[in-house]
């Protein structure tokens, strides 16, 4: 690391004593060595999502009162349902316990079916009623409350990461590339050649162009001995045009035709295409993947937990790759109006790299553009897992999930036994307008130009 | 104002090139296939049971490197050819879209409608008497609004309230609008304004806030001291500007609407591509999925493109961007 460097650090850790200072010293330190070297960037990363989660939860503990104290009473409110969600999620065996199938057929533990209470009125018993096998419902809601927690907030974390890495590369790059590249190619321009050649040129360029644009990220420039090449298919692909910022393609109009492409498809159609693909809930690296879903290979721990979260893991990455293509435009957004601002210029001077200043200047700039889409992003995604339970492709049973129990039986027997679906929809309702709710406070108190967004 | 649509254009090219290759390598990685379910059926006339996979898969194409079968396809596809459904009397594509996309279009604009018509008056009037009862009592339906999930509220209706009302049950056979409109309607309306109603609830909060910021603006001061009626005021000079961006977030919405109606066909068992797309999926019918999802990304795309020039035509900043 240059000196300069080294002196930019010195700088930012101003003497203030105490916790935040030991904070900021941590993250100095993490940045530093994140940008040093790959394995500092990994295990910079890991440090990153493991502190965001425990982040993540204390946030969730002390929301409803940082709220509260804030005069955002409706916020407060929602922050206190979200509260709940995460406390019910987390000790459902303590409030309702399950038992273990005597014949092991099943693995999984299941709710206690009671067949000579099936479809049993709201009583005070049963105070949602039992469905069909006479499982008591509230017992089903609570169980289901995992589901939601773990799709909502898993898919929140991995929507932030990954929109927020799209968005920074895209914002940060804008209008730096070559110049040719903010032209019409000229295989446009005449048209007629033959259809086959160009299919077989095109892996092949966007692999060239992945690696330029890798290599143009991490600031090592292309490659000396293939920039010859390079330069050459550039022109027989795009012409013959002054390329003023060397051979290197416009990373961010790359990435923004990318990301028109993932927003052509409406996300439900996506969704249900790659839950098609990669299965929801099977047996292989992490609940990825294909297999029965009940039986005794299914069985990764003997807790509910390790049975559930390993299966909500496809719902989560779905719901986040669709979400994080509108969220990345916004982010973009960000910053594009934070990269003008002076410090990153004086960064740039100092000869801070490309990675450094995007991690240290501008990510801490737009933590709050970040944080209020991850909250108006919590109820979209608890919504979108409903929907997609409820046509069947999410988590598959025996795992109750709201989405599901309001459709399938509920379906079949809603005018004889109208419980069934009326109080796992009334949950969803109530989490999403709880979530939305503390969304919107959230986004007031952070940066109330965003509001109508 | 030439050029800027002429560009514009121009994009959709490389976006149209992502959205097959998308569509395409999804349906490579599909995972079990129909071949299965023919040998099930089709064999008995002592064809070898390897040797009838390795023909179908040859003259399927199935063997070829995915690029090759990309390109045929594509071909096909720039011919305005779909290709044969799998499963179901070998129906060409073509076909069985043609039947299918109006039916979705028409759910679709019905609920653009129904939740425009619901919103902008609704916004226009909660931003003019801002906190007041009928500004929070609006905010909070439309948060409301956003959290119902639809195929829940669609439930709800036909299977307990319409029932509990003594309401005609709906029509559970769908019935062409040109032969019968008041039965075509009769089994629209309900899903269309479910998804109308959820549409309303973004576009009334945007359309409140656009108000909001606008009505403070000095060319309003300056009409209201000119001395014009109140009424000409908002009309004239406050919605117009007011509902620009409002037009971006409806055309946005192409794609929600086009999505919401997966859930509301498959529950109101209208013939439309989102019940299609289920069934298709559900039979591994890879022609089918793959020509659904490239007509509505093409949907998607054209409405953004139109709402786009709309833009440009109301705004004339947007251009020089």
């Amino acid at each position: 690391m240059s000196d300069a460097q080294e002196s930019v650090s010195a700088y930012a850790i101003q003497d203030e004593g105490g916790f935040a200072n030991w904070i900021r010293e941590q993250m100095q330190l993490l940045i530093d060595r994140s940008v040093s070297s790959p394995v500092g960037f990994v295990s910079a990363l890991i440090i990153l999502i493991f502190a965001g989660s425990v982040g993540f939860l204390v946030g969730v503990v002390v929301m409803p009162y940082w709220m509260f104290k804030r005069k955002k009473y409706l916020g407060a409110f929602g922050a206190a349902i979200l509260l709940a969600c995460v406390v019910v999620a987390a000790i459902a065996p303590l409030i309702q316990t399950v038992e273990q199938d005597p014949d092991a057929v099943q693995v999984a533990p299941y709710i206690k079916a009671s067949f000579s209470e099936r479809f049993v009125a709201p009583n005070a018993d049963h105070v949602m009623g039992t469905d069909n096998q006479g499982k008591d419902m509230v017992t089903r809601i609570i169980y289901g409350s995992e589901v939601t927690v773990l799709v909502g907030l898993g898919s929140v974390i991995a929507t932030a990461l990954l929109s927020t890495a799209i968005g920074l590369v895209s914002g940060y790059f804008a209008g730096t590339g070559a110049s040719w590249s903010m032209r019409a190619p000229r295989f446009i321009l005449d048209l007629p050649i033959p259809v086959v050649w160009w299919l077989l040129a095109l892996p092949f360029a966007s692999a060239v162009l992945a690696v330029q644009i890798a290599l143009r990220i991490i600031d090592i420039g292309t490659l000396g001995f293939l920039n010859n090449e390079i330069e050459r298919l550039q022109q027989s692909l795009f012409g013959d045009m002054p390329s003023r910022n060397g051979p290197v393609p416009d990373v961010d109009i790359v990435l923004q035709r990318l990301v028109d492409v993932w927003n052509a498809f409406p996300a439900i159609f996506l969704i249900l295409a790659i839950i098609a693909v990669i299965g929801a809930g099977g047996d292989g690296f992490f609940g990825l993947g294909f297999g029965p879903d009940v039986g005794p290979q299914a069985s990764i721990g003997d807790e509910w937990f390790w049975q559930v979260f390993p299966r909500t893991t496809t719902v989560i990455l779905t719901v986040a790759v669709v979400l994080a293509a509108g969220n990345s435009r916004i982010v973009r957004g960000a910053v594009l109006a934070t990269r003008a601002a002076q410090y990153v210029e004086a960064a740039r001077t100092l000869g801070a790299s490309n990675v450094r200043i995007m991690v240290a200047h501008i990510v801490p700039n737009i933590m709050a553009t970040i944080i209020i889409l991850a909250s108006l992003n919590l109820g979209a995604a608890v919504l979108i897992e409903a929907a997609i339970s409820f046509l069947g492709f999410g988590i598959p049973p025996p795992f109750p999930t709201w989405g599901r129990d309001t459709g399938g039986l509920a379906l079949t027997y809603a005018t004889e036994a109208w419980w069934l679906g009326v109080f796992p929809g009334l949950s969803i309702m109530i989490a999403v307008f709880g979530f939305n709710m503390m969304g919107d406070a959230l986004r007031d108190i952070l940066d109330p130009r965003l509001r109508g967004t | 104002m030439r050029q800027y649509i002429f560009r514009r254009i121009l994009l959709i090219i490389p976006t149209m090139i992502g959205v097959t290759m998308v569509v395409s390598l999804i349906t490579q990685l599909l995972p079990g296939d129909f071949i299965d379910v023919m040998l099930a059926d089709h064999l008995g006339s002592g064809e070898d049971k390897e040797a009838f996979r390795e023909r179908l898969e040859d003259e399927l194409g199935w063997n070829d490197p995915w690029i090759v079968q990309y390109g045929n396809w594509l071909w096909e596809l720039l011919q305005g050819d779909l290709g044969t459904s799998f499963i179901g009397g070998f129906q060409t594509v073509n076909e069985e879209l043609r039947s299918r996309i109006p039916v979705t279009l028409e759910l679709g604009v019905l609920s653009l409608i129904v939740g425009v018509a619901i919103a902008l008056p609704v916004g226009i009037i909660s931003a003019i008497r801002q906190d007041s009862v009928i500004d929070y009592v609006m905010r909070g339906t439309a948060i409301l609004a956003l959290s119902v999930p639809g195929f829940w509220l669609a439930v709800i209706i036909i299977r307990i309230i319409f029932p509990q009302l003594g309401l005609p049950s709906l029509p559970l056979i769908y019935s062409d609008p040109t032969e019968n409109l008041a039965e075509n309607l009769r089994h629209m309306y309900v899903p269309a304004i479910i998804l109308g109603i959820g549409l309303a609830g973004p576009v009334m909060r945007l359309t409140r806030g656009e108000m909001l910021e606008v009505l403070r603006q000095d060319y309003v001061r300056t009409a209201r001291a000119k001395g014009l009626q109140e009424n000409a005021v908002i009309i004239r000079h406050a919605m117009r500007n007011a509902l620009i961006p409002v037009l971006t977030l409806i055309g946005l919405s192409a794609s929600i609407l086009v999505g919401g109606s997966v859930i509301m066909e498959s529950i109101f068992t209208l013939p439309g591509m989102g019940l299609r797309m289920i069934v298709a999926l559900t039979d591994r019918d890879i022609p089918v999925i793959m020509g659904i999802m490239v007509v509505i990304a093409i949907v998607v795309i054209v409405a953004n493109l139109l709402i786009d020039i709309a833009y440009s035509l109301v705004d004339p900043r947007i251009r020089y961007n």
